[in-house]
């Protein structure tokens, strides 16, 4: 994933398979709730730091895996929905209703065609919603620098 | 009682929280304390210091704040109703089902959709605070009913006696119902502007005395 442009509430990216995608701010308060269920306790949050996620989580109780898969699903789906402009195209979307994968409204089909469609895996994925929440809690995007993202060439 | 309209276009009534319920959230939620490192000082002397910038602390404050303002949340959605319109009607909830965020309650549609707005949940939780419990607003309020004059100068504008102590809110607020003759229940069951009153009416009262103590000694 690449930066294409930056601009105080937007950022333009282009995805590995050469899409390119306008992020926006979107609401914190729903954000920060999702994080806190991600986080569980602090307890977990504190061994996800030590230990990474998937080591940790392979010592959570099924139900704290199950809550934790629930909201890191709502939170990208979250920032997927509200944080992109672009819609998906025409064609896409025929493609995801042949398949039986188009939602009934348009924030999850936005989401869901991202996912399916256009990030090329969990990483890309990890890297777009963290430019999203980036710009929602930092605020000026001209100054955003994400770890992992090549920056603006221009 | 309150009514507001948040941008999300939902229209809210916000009414007041129990006084009790503001001081637990205060009382029981106290800030993580950083670890303690050892520094050597001059003299190769060492000294122990607070360690702000602990992998460990850090991450508890960062889950300390997020869970404070759950709390705070959790809190103030006690004071609010939803008048219009009927949550379970709203199509915003689809569309968050369609996510993987269902909304069952009214507390979850205030969290995600009628209060998303930082602006709004600030409004919200201000309104509910200031009918709630004693509030700089409140206070404020109060001393411009009473428009105390002293020597034709309002009293705000005169100084004020040289501060030593130091305390909470909610010292004052005791000491200011103790010394106007409630006991600390009834004063809590008061209205918020009511109890900013009592302490401004306290405060003022303090202010006269020092102000006649000074003219007196000079």
């Amino acid at each position: 994933m690449r930066i294409l442009k930056k601009e105080a509430k937007r950022i333009t990216v282009l995805t590995a398979n050469g899409t390119e995608l306008v992020c926006k701010p979107v609401r914190k308060l729903p954000v920060r709730d999702l994080l806190f269920k991600l986080g569980l306790s602090a307890e977990t949050m504190q061994s996800t730091t030590e230990q990474g996620i998937s080591d940790a989580m392979e010592q959570f109780s099924a139900a704290q895996q199950i809550k934790t898969t629930k909201a890191s699903i709502a939170l990208f789906n979250y920032c997927m929905a509200y944080g992109v402009e672009n819609n998906p195209p025409e064609e896409a979307v025929e493609e995801l209703n042949a398949l039986g994968l188009a939602p009934g409204t348009p924030t999850a089909l936005r989401a869901t065609w991202l996912n399916y469609m256009v990030l090329e895996d969990a990483e890309e994925a990890g890297l777009l919603a963290a430019v999203i929440m980036a710009l929602t809690f930092r605020g000026d995007g001209t100054e955003l620098e994400v770890p992992g993202i090549e920056p603006a060439t221009e | 009682m309150t009514i507001y309209k948040s941008s999300a276009g939902v229209t809210l009534e916000i009414l007041r929280v129990p006084r009790s319920l503001i001081d637990a959230y205060a009382r029981d939620n106290p800030t993580p304390e950083p670890p303690t490192i050892e520094v050597q000082v001059f003299g190769g002397v060492k000294e122990k210091m607070d360690d702000f910038k602990d992998p460990g602390y850090l991450a508890e404050l960062t889950i300390y704040h997020l869970r404070m303002a759950r709390l705070m949340f959790d809190l103030i959605v006690q004071a609010v109703n939803i008048v219009n319109p009927d949550w379970r009607a709203d199509s915003r909830i689809a569309d968050m089902a369609g996510l993987g965020i269902p909304i069952d309650s009214t507390h979850d549609y205030l969290r995600y959709i009628a209060l998303a707005e930082q602006s709004d949940l600030t409004y919200v939780m201000e309104e509910a605070l200031y009918l709630s419990t004693v509030t700089d607003r409140g206070i404020q309020e109060a001393r411009q009913a009473f428009n105390i004059e002293w020597q034709g100068i309002p009293i705000d504008r005169q100084r004020n006696p040289p501060g030593k102590l130091s305390a909470s809110s909610v010292y004052q607020s005791r000491v200011a119902a103790s010394s106007l003759g409630y006991i600390w229940e009834q004063f809590c069951e008061l209205s918020g502007p009511d109890q900013s009153a009592i302490v401004a009416q306290y405060q003022c009262a303090l202010k006269i005395e020092y102000l006649a103590s000074e003219e007196r000694r000079t």
